[in-house]
């Protein structure tokens, strides 16, 4: 009997299967409160990190424009102010300072490492009484704008895998560039203009290539690609319509385009084609939007003299500067801009000096430019190349001339607006300007930190390719929060 | 059963011990092992707790249903053991608190609360029968004891703060104006409150000391004074700060909120100047460190950046949402949406009207270059949670702005490249929340900016504004014509990229000035060779520098031509008609427009159907010594009526290089009495042998030719 009743305990009947299942179901529904997404948007990029195109928390830059300064300028004639250098002209590096730190093939057959002092003077600016050297005289007179972080260091010890060290946060090629991946975190502010734009300029110093791996999408999807715009009569090549079509013709062929591509969507379901039909699109859009903000033929005289006479012969750098505040205005995300030329492995006093000649009145006007339109407080402007240059001379050192090689272990670069804390000198290197000895920034913090300023946690910025997650910093990076404001 | 006895044995006894123990507690003294059980009480505690509230409850259920009368030894056992753990657990929380780790009324509260169960278990244990309501009332006692003595010991070791921490609003940032604000009192107290007081309380007081009052920062604690006024270096306070975060006496300790740099900054610059708990802000020098991070610090707190509105509908936004009106939201999760507008044709008033569905969730709105009208201001200062506001460039005059007023938020404002003027933005002061206006390129002009300067509490960016002052140089003019050789006559276009310059030149290779050499204008017609020199002028800049370039006029085309001795077989371009088919090259070689020969001379026959009058032959050459290219040793012009009927017309010896001399394009003219020629010969001769101070001395030279002119 007492069987019978067991067995009866145990088996459960309908009814009380469901009133016990509904309480069930009220715990689940209590525990799901607490996570607040588990039932919104589950798409595969969202189990990934965050869903792209919004911030992943309030920004302080929605714009950046990267004056990258390609070929790496040397921060001992730039912002890393160091008498003891021309004190010790000619001695020798000390081992002791140098502790092993490797060298490029163009100096490890040196015999000697004499050491050498800027030829240029230093002066000290702004409120930060920052010490800026006489090459940059316009960028001196806005040091209350902007943050110099003169303890930068990477990685690499050449340009190629340092620059794409820099730009993708990796040193071999193939991953997507910082531009790729803001456009990919943020998404495009104005539609009718890509998210990601690429400027080139070219000074006489002695130059390296850039390479558009530099702003590829990697295995991001294509519309996240850096778009180039040259400097000839038409900025974005094949834009216009060809000669007999109009733009009503056009926008009949697109349509009719844009419905083949819908079909052949609905058919296999790749993703790539409505990329494709986008791009049409947007190119579409661009037709009208991209002529009005190529042409400086409408700025200000005041706008030209702050740049600089320059600024209207398209391909220089100082127009290069101009348009990019145009697109950054118009609400492109991430505007690259490259100044080829700052290899001063030889004759160091003479080409960076025309360098400097070529950015220095652009940069420092970009920064003006922006704040007195109020833009700066949420445009990022950034200003360095991708490492620095050594203490000692390469090659023959001489009175009026030198050389410097190149030096990961420190540099200089600048930022400012965008949420960065204005009028602050950042890191310090020791009295060789060889090796840091406070304030340490590596190149990941950096990014990290661009990217924080955007309001995007580098941490879960995350695309999953080939079974690995990828994130812009890599598996490093941390926010330097001193720099922000 | 012996063991049973065992444990009420031992019940007794501790008892006895805790009693000891209280009696001489100032004298004790703990060897190290005892230490250690005295460190296990946080593990102890919770046997007690369970073993009790389960025999409790047992007790009760016991009491109501008589069925349960079975379980009573059971019961009985767990109380012994509940009263038996709890006196252990007492035992060891007494050699705890003998290491002085903690002190203060939070303790007292909590040992005494802690013996009282020991107490009142131990008698339960044994009297519980005696009298139902004994009973009851023991029991309610025995479980406020529970709760008081966890809750305060839990207080002891999370801090008071910690249990209603989430649901506490967070300290509220201080809100004294600057003039006002005491150092001690704004800047330094609040960082030991947050990050201090929790453990140095009146109720807790670690290491004996408190860190509430001055009086209790200058007494100082177990390890001594707290600071010595002016030497950051000696004070004991700061030496905790520094050590690093693993050494057990950082402070403070390492799972506590840390000081943030800043704030130990403050303590660092307060210690040194002196450690003044009276002193005034303003009463520091303008550039003392202290007095900058008070600034910092007392700045009124941003208190815009929690929205305190509901989020707006997903359709509503979506249906409002085109390619010229993007509204995205400031972040995820955030209510507050950002609006841009692009491209002005797409604007209108209505455009901007049907954002008033969102008027409420609108924090941004940019509208820069759009053609804005000052009606549309009303419906601008609808949007009540407006910060920021970018009219820059639009149509606006600037009448409308003081509606702007009833945005109690609005922040910053940007109407640069507008007609507004300074009086204009005057009633603007009486906004409470604006703290910044972008006017630059407006119609203020030099004495307005003071007048606005006197609203203090709003920044006019006044931006860059050529005063004349910065005098650049100008970049040069640019030559449009990119053929230097013509035919007949050339038309010659100057231009330069800046509005307004003035471009003067010369054609004779001398130099320009401002005041005596034509001026450009359009286009210019010249039908002989010329030399261009031109610089731009511009008021309120310097004058360019030149640029030179040398045209050069060919008269003659010939009907045909051929080398009677060939060209290097890297260096042949098109064969003989590249030197009359007026390009010119550069430096680069393989460029396709030079001629070069080597081992042989150039010999270059022109045959013309109709004779013509030729006075003058020029051979474009390149100097390039580096890479062994010389001017030729030789040249001979042949001519005459048929190829073998011809005379020497002239030979020149062109000048040659020195070592200093760099690469260089150089015209060689021969000229001759004019005469009526049907066939030209124009022979050139490499040199022979490098001269000795080259370092391919002695080997033969190149000459490279890209043109023959004939006049």
């Amino acid at each position: 009997m007492d069987k019978e009743f067991l067995e009866h305990g145990l088996n459960m009947n309908r009814r009380r299967f469901l009133s016990r299942l509904s309480l069930g179901l009220g715990s689940v529904a209590l525990g799901s409160l607490l996570i607040p997404d588990l039932f919104g948007g589950g798409s595969g990029v969202e189990e990934m990190g965050l869903a792209p195109g919004i911030p992943h928390f309030a920004p302080k830059a929605k714009r950046v424009i990267y004056l990258f300064q390609n070929g790496a300028p040397s921060q001992l004639e730039s912002f890393d102010y160091k008498p003891k250098l021309r004190e010790m002209m000619g001695q020798e590096l000390p081992a002791s300072v140098r502790m092993g730190q490797r060298l490029t093939g163009m100096t490890s057959g040196q015999s000697s490492f004499p050491l050498v002092g800027s030829f240029y003077d230093f002066k000290q600016y702004g409120e930060a009484r920052a010490w800026v050297s006489d090459l940059f005289p316009y960028t001196a007179k806005v040091v209350d704008d902007i943050c110099i972080v003169r303890s930068m260091f990477t990685e690499a010890i050449n340009h190629d895998p340092a620059l794409t060290f820099f730009q993708t946060g990796a040193q071999q090629g193939n991953r997507p560039s910082m531009g790729a991946w803001v456009s990919y975190g943020l998404g495009s502010e104005n539609k009718n203009l890509p998210a990601f734009c690429v400027l080139l300029s070219r000074g006489k110093g002695n130059g390296q290539g850039v390479y558009s791996k530099l702003w590829t999408n990697g295995f991001l999807d294509s519309i996240h690609q850096g778009v180039q715009f040259s400097s000839g009569e038409s900025p974005v090549l094949y834009l216009n319509n060809p000669a007999g079509i109009d733009s009503t013709g056009r926008r009949k062929m697109l349509d009719k385009l844009a419905e083949l591509n819908q079909l052949s969507y609905s058919e296999f379901g790749d993703p790539e084609i409505t990329a494709k039909i986008q791009q049409y699109e947007m190119a579409y859009r661009m037709q009208t939007a991209v002529p009005d903000i190529t042409d400086l033929s409408k700025e200000s005289d005041d706008i030209i003299k702050l740049y600089g006479p320059n600024c209207l012969v398209p391909g220089t750098f100082a127009s290069n500067c101009l348009l990019a505040r145009k697109l950054s205005e118009n609400g492109v995300r991430f505007v690259q801009l490259y100044h080829q030329g700052w290899d001063q492995h030889g004759n160091l006093p003479k080409e960076m000096a025309g360098q400097a000649l070529d950015v220095d009145q652009a940069s420092a006007a970009l920064v003006t430019d922006l704040k007195q339109r109020g833009l700066l407080d949420e445009t990022l402007v950034i200003w360095g190349g991708e490492f620095g240059r050594t203490n000692y001379s390469q090659g023959k050192l001489t009175k009026d001339n030198y050389g410097r090689d190149h030096h990961p272990r420190c540099f200089s670069i600048w930022m400012a607006g965008g949420g960065v804390k204005p009028g602050i000198v950042y890191g310090e290197t020791d009295d060789f300007g060889y090796n840091i000895t406070q304030n340490p920034v590596h190149v990941h913090d950096f990014q990290a930190t661009v990217m924080h300023l955007l309001g995007l946690d580098h941490e879960k910025l995350i695309y999953k390719h080939l079974g690995r997650r990828y994130r812009l910093t890599d598996v490093a990076g941390t926010v330097v929060k001193d720099l922000i404001a | 059963m012996n063991i049973k006895r065992l444990a009420e044995n031992l019940l007794i006894a501790a008892n006895v011990f805790i009693l000891f123990i209280l009696l001489f507690y100032p004298a004790l003294h703990l060897p190290a092992w005892v230490q250690v059980t005295g460190r296990m009480h946080p593990l102890l505690l919770h046997f007690p707790i369970v073993l009790l509230l389960l025999a409790l409850v047992l007790d009760v259920m016991m009491l109501r249903n008589a069925a349960l009368r079975g379980y009573q030894p059971l019961i009985s056992n767990l109380w012994l053991a509940g009263a038996l753990t709890a006196a252990i657990t007492a035992i060891s929380g007494l050699f705890l608190s003998v290491e002085d780790v903690y002190s203060g009324s939070m303790l007292s509260w909590h040992k005494w609360t802690g013996l009282g169960i020991v107490w009142l278990s131990s008698l339960l244990y044994m009297l519980r029968y005696y009298k139902q309501p004994i009973f009851m009332a023991g029991s309610v006692l025995m479980l406020a004891g529970l709760a008081m003595a966890g809750h305060f010991g839990a207080n002891l070791t999370h801090g008071t703060d910690f249990l209603l921490a989430p649901v506490t609003p967070p300290p509220q940032k201080i809100t004294v104006p600057i003039e006002q604000a005491l150092v001690y009192d704004h800047l330094v107290k609040p960082i030991l409150e947050q990050k201090c007081a929790s453990c140095h309380n009146a109720s807790k007081a670690k290491g004996q000391l408190l860190m509430e009052t001055p009086a209790q920062l200058l007494k100082g604690g177990k390890s001594g004074l707290l600071f010595i006024a002016g030497n950051p270096a000696a004070s004991l306070m700061l030496q905790r700060i520094h050590l690093p975060l693993e050494e057990k006496k950082h402070m403070p300790p390492k799972n506590k909120t840390q000081l943030e740099p800043d704030e130990i900054a403050i303590l660092q610059h307060w210690i040194r100047s002196g450690a003044d708990f009276k002193r005034k802000v303003t009463e520091l020098p303008a550039e003392d460190s202290l007095y900058l991070l008070a600034l910092q610090k007392l700045a009124p707190a941003e208190a815009d950046d929690a929205y305190a509105f509901a989020a707006a509908d997903e359709n509503v936004i979506k249906k409002l949402n085109n390619n010229y009106r993007v509204i995205y939201p400031v972040a995820r999760h955030s209510p507050a949406l950002v609006v841009n507008f692009y491209n002005k044709t797409q604007y209108s008033s209505k455009a901007l009207e049907e954002l008033l569905a969102l008027k409420t969730q609108i924090v941004e709105l940019h509208l820069q270059k759009m053609p804005v009208q000052d009606a549309d201001l009303s419906i601008i200062k609808q949007f009540e949670n407006l910060r920021r506001l970018n009219l820059d460039f639009t149509a606006i005059t600037g009448a409308a702005l003081k509606e702007l007023n009833a945005l109690p938020r609005l922040r910053s404002l940007a109407v640069s490249g507008t007609r507004v003027t300074a009086a204009h933005l005057q009633p603007l002061a009486a906004s409470k929340s604006l703290k910044e206006i972008y006017c630059w390129n407006t119609g203020i002009t030099g004495q307005d900016w003071q007048q606005l300067a006197a609203i203090k509490h709003i920044r006019f960016e006044k931006g860059y504004v050529d005063d004349g002052s910065d005098s650049l140089r100008l970049n040069p003019p640019i030559i449009e014509n990119e053929e230097m050789i013509f035919n007949h006559r050339m038309g010659l276009v100057l231009r330069h990229p800046i509005r307004g310059t003035e471009i003067r030149y010369t054609l004779d290779g001398s130099e320009v000035d401002s005041l005596h050499s034509p001026i450009f204008k359009d286009s210019l017609q010249i039908d002989s060779s010329f030399t261009i020199k031109a610089r731009a002028y511009k008021p309120g800049w310097y004058g360019s520098e030149p640029v030179k370039m040398r045209f050069m006029k060919t008269t003659y085309l010939p009907d045909s031509a051929v080398l009677l001795q060939p060209a290097n077989e890297r260096y042949v371009a098109q064969g003989a008609k590249s030197l009359s088919d007026r390009q010119t090259g550069n430096f680069e070689l393989a460029s396709g427009k030079w001629l070069g020969f080597r081992y042989n001379n150039m010999e270059l026959l022109m045959l013309f159907k109709q004779p013509v009058k030729m006075k003058a032959v020029t051979l474009n050459t390149m100097r390039n010594t580096r890479s062994y290219i010389f001017p030729p040793q030789l040249v001979e012009i042949w001519g005459g009526p048929q190829p073998d009927k011809l005379q020497l017309l002239k030979k020149v010896i062109p000048a040659q290089p020195g070592k200093k001399d760099g690469g260089a394009f150089i015209d060689i003219t021969c000229r001759f009495p004019e005469q009526e020629i049907n066939c030209l010969k124009i022979v050139a001769v490499p040199v022979p042998k490098l001269p000795q101070w080259h370092e391919g001395k002695g080997k033969k030279a190149w000459v490279f030719v890209d043109e023959i002119l004939l006049n």
